[in-house]
């Protein structure tokens, strides 16, 4: 027994056989149990390690090498930055126009249980609505009908209070105008659904929508400061002389940029359904007009241009011009020969055609398409309106077009072509977005020409038609223009458009001033009369003396000695140079 | 302890510190995506509230509206072009009268001095 405990305790085999025996009995001969062990257990580990190693290297990967990318990648961003429509703002950053987020009213009619009594509730809520009208639409079979668009906060929290079920209110983005019709020929206007409908809302439609969120708002050239000026000066004028209509600009002679750009009657775009067509009208772009004698200053530069009249140079208006069928006139007849600077600042017509016959149809032509008054103007809103040109171009053609007969241009046009007169001769096509970079300038006329021209022009407000345009401190220069609107073949004495184009300062002219009124009547403080120097010159007075402090032109108490030198000109022509 | 004690503890060991940590990091994830959601909600807001707040300045600021103020509580009125002068037409004050001195400022009438006025305010403020 004892023997078997024994035997029991050692581990082996109460039989008598010794253990390791039996190991080696039950184990494939030559085979190393423990050799084959490490081995898996090598391989395993080392499979492990690899793919511990490619997890860890991931990791690593994901958290310092990618980690930034991986957080944008998921981080969420704005909600409502997307699909909402960028601001407009001035150049100052003024907003014009903007997209709210409001509520709008909408039902689910077959979840409407009571329609008569619902459709009386909401009308205490919104008294502009029609009972017939919102009881059909919650009885009707639709399954989604609106019921009122753009809600004030109080209707929707009186609504909300009404309680009644399947009705529904949904968040759209809505635009408004902070300034209503201030700017509304410039900024356009959207529909309901956010689409552009006219001007700069439409011009830029796919831009405003589409943009990355932080592109931040479209700026513009306009100055609402300027343009506020405009406005309100052109519409005290319409007032006064109970004009149709009026439009003005404001243009930076050196780049083109609009400053303020009016047309009257305007709009209101923040209820666009409620306004007439005749204000939507842009005057300033769409709008073309035979400007009369304002046109004279492109005659001066073609002619002094092409070197076919020299400033000293003169012209017989000593009677009536025949051409063909017509017989051109002057409104203020000297009956003698006029040099050009007379021609000018007297408005001669027959002086004017003479001009222009010497230069020739072809050549005036090439110059008035070279400052753009031949083709629609280039700029940022659809309502362009395409020059009216005589097809063909007659021999009485190229006098008419010489003082601003037969060649219907839109306002915005040649307030830029008269631009390149003044600027020293630098073509500024106008435009509403501020120019990006240096752009390669186009020269249309020599410097000397455009000095002779910015001299013509002081010299017409100091004597001559445009003397209520001056504007003390600012060295205004201009011309007025006035002209019979046509009709019916013929011209109507009663039915005016009376212009001013203007720039300040004339020594080195920053700004271009344009007004025009469309059919002015004389009163007794114009003595009856409706022509330009009477109505439209005061109005481009007002406007410099209210924007040249606001937009930096430095006035000047005494004309200093060189700017008196470069603008003076005498009657019979001859310049500083010969003078001093 | 063993060899092999140590082979078994330290893994562990550093499996449930890791496993804390990571449990740990996890919930300051989610904490933080929770709280960056809330950010980028309560953003959202305040963007659509500046958006109104611009319209609303923009529109309190109508010219025509700030005329109207202007002339309502202000007595001022726009600048004209003669009240708008270079800085050398100012003429400037005498230098302080030096024995001997007398330059050519010397005819300007001499202003009293600001820090005079300013010595009469600071006597009535004086204890």
């Amino acid at each position: 027994m004892s023997e078997v405990l024994l035997v029991g305790q050692r581990g082996a085999d109460p039989t008598g056989s010794p253990p390791d025996r039996r190991v080696r009995v039950n184990a494939p001969t030559g085979f190393d149990a423990t050799g084959t062990g490490h081995a898996r257990l090598t391989i395993v580990a080392a499979l492990f390690a690899l793919a511990f190693a490619i997890v860890g290297g991931r990791i690593v990967d994901l958290a310092a090498l990618q980690g930034d990318r991986e957080a944008r990648n998921s981080s969420p961003g704005i909600a409502t930055a997307a699909s909402v429509r960028r601001d407009i703002v001035d150049r100052n950053g003024v907003v014009l126009a903007s997209s709210l987020a409001v509520a709008s009213l909408h039902a689910e009619p077959r979840r409407v249980p009571d329609p008569a009594q619902a459709a009386q509730d909401l009308l205490a809520v919104l008294p502009t609505l029609e009972f017939g009208d919102v009881y059909d639409k919650l009885t009707s079979a639709k399954s989604f009908v609106w019921l009122q668009r753009h809600l004030t906060p109080t209707q929707q929290m009186d609504l909300n209070a009404l309680g009644i079920p399947g009705l529904g209110f949904r968040t759209e983005q809505r635009r408004v105008y902070p300034h209503g019709a201030l700017a509304a020929h410039v900024v356009g206007y959207a529909g309901i659904d956010n689409q552009g409908l006219g001007g700069i809302e439409q011009f830029f439609d796919d831009d405003l929508l589409t943009a990355a969120a932080d592109a931040g708002a479209l700026e513009l050239t306009i100055d609402v400061r300027a343009q506020y000026a405009l406005h309100e000066e052109l519409a005290a004028a319409m007032a006064e002389f109970r004009a149709i209509g009026a439009a003005g600009l404001v243009l930076d002679a050196r780049t083109g940029e609009i400053l303020a750009m009016v047309s009257l009657p305007s709009f209101d775009p923040n209820q666009i359904a409620a306004s007439a067509a005749e204000g939507r009208f842009n005057r300033v772009s769409l709008g073309v007009y035979e400007l009369g004698s304002t046109l004279k200053i492109l005659t001066m530069a073609m002619a002094l241009d092409f070197g076919t009249a020299r400033l000293e140079d003169r012209f017989d208006a000593s009677g009536p011009l025949r051409a063909a069928r017509f017989v051109i006139r002057d409104d203020h007849p000297q009956n003698r020969w006029l040099s050009v600077p007379e021609i000018f600042i007297h408005s001669s017509n027959i002086g004017a055609a003479r001009m222009a016959m010497e230069v020739g149809a072809e050549r005036q032509q090439e110059f008035l398409a070279r400052l753009g008054l031949l083709a629609r103007a280039d700029v940022q809103i659809p309502e362009v309106g395409a020059p009216i040109v005589h097809r063909p171009w007659r021999e009485t053609s190229t006098m008419t077009v010489a003082f601003g007969h037969g060649l219907a241009v839109s306002p915005l046009q040649f307030a830029g072509a008269v631009g390149a007169l003044v600027n020293g001769g630098w073509a500024v096509p106008p435009t509403l977005i501020k120019v990006q970079g240096p752009t390669e300038p186009r020269r249309v006329v020599s410097a000397e020409t455009s000095q002779a021209i910015r001299r013509l022009l002081r010299l017409n407000v100091l004597q001559g038609t445009g003397t209520l345009a001056e504007a003390p401190g600012f060295l205004v220069g201009g011309k007025t223009g006035t002209a019979e609107k046509a009709r019916n073949g013929g011209y109507q004495a009663d039915a005016l458009v009376s212009s001013f184009v203007g720039a300040f300062p004339m020594d080195d002219p920053k700004y271009v001033v344009l007004a025009l009124l469309d059919e002015p009547k004389g009163n007794e403080s114009t003595k009856g009369f409706a022509t330009a120097g009477w109505t439209a010159a005061p109005v481009v007075s007002r406007v410099i003396s209210r924007i040249g402090p606001l937009l930096g032109v430095e006035p000047v108490q005494t004309i200093s000695r060189t700017a008196q030198q470069a603008l003076f000109i005498s009657l019979d022509g001859r310049t500083a140079g010969a003078a001093f | 302890m063993s060899r092999v004690g140590m082979v078994t503890a330290v893994p562990l060991a550093a499996a449930a510190v890791l496993s804390i940590g990571l449990y740990a990091m996890k919930f300051e994830v989610a904490r933080l995506e929770t709280r960056a959601m809330n950010l980028q909600r309560s953003l959202a807001v305040q963007v659509e509230t500046l958006g109104v707040l611009q319209s609303e300045w923009s529109y309190l600021n109508r010219p025509d509206r700030l005329r109207e103020l202007a002339l309502r509580h202000l007595n001022l009125v726009p600048v004209a072009a003669h009240q708008i002068g270079a800085l050398d037409e100012i003429p400037l004050r005498a230098a302080p009268a030096v024995a001997g001195n007398r330059g050519p400022l010397s005819r300007v009438k001499p202003t009293p001095p600001p820090s005079a006025q300013m010595a009469q305010v600071g006597e009535r403020e004086a204890p």
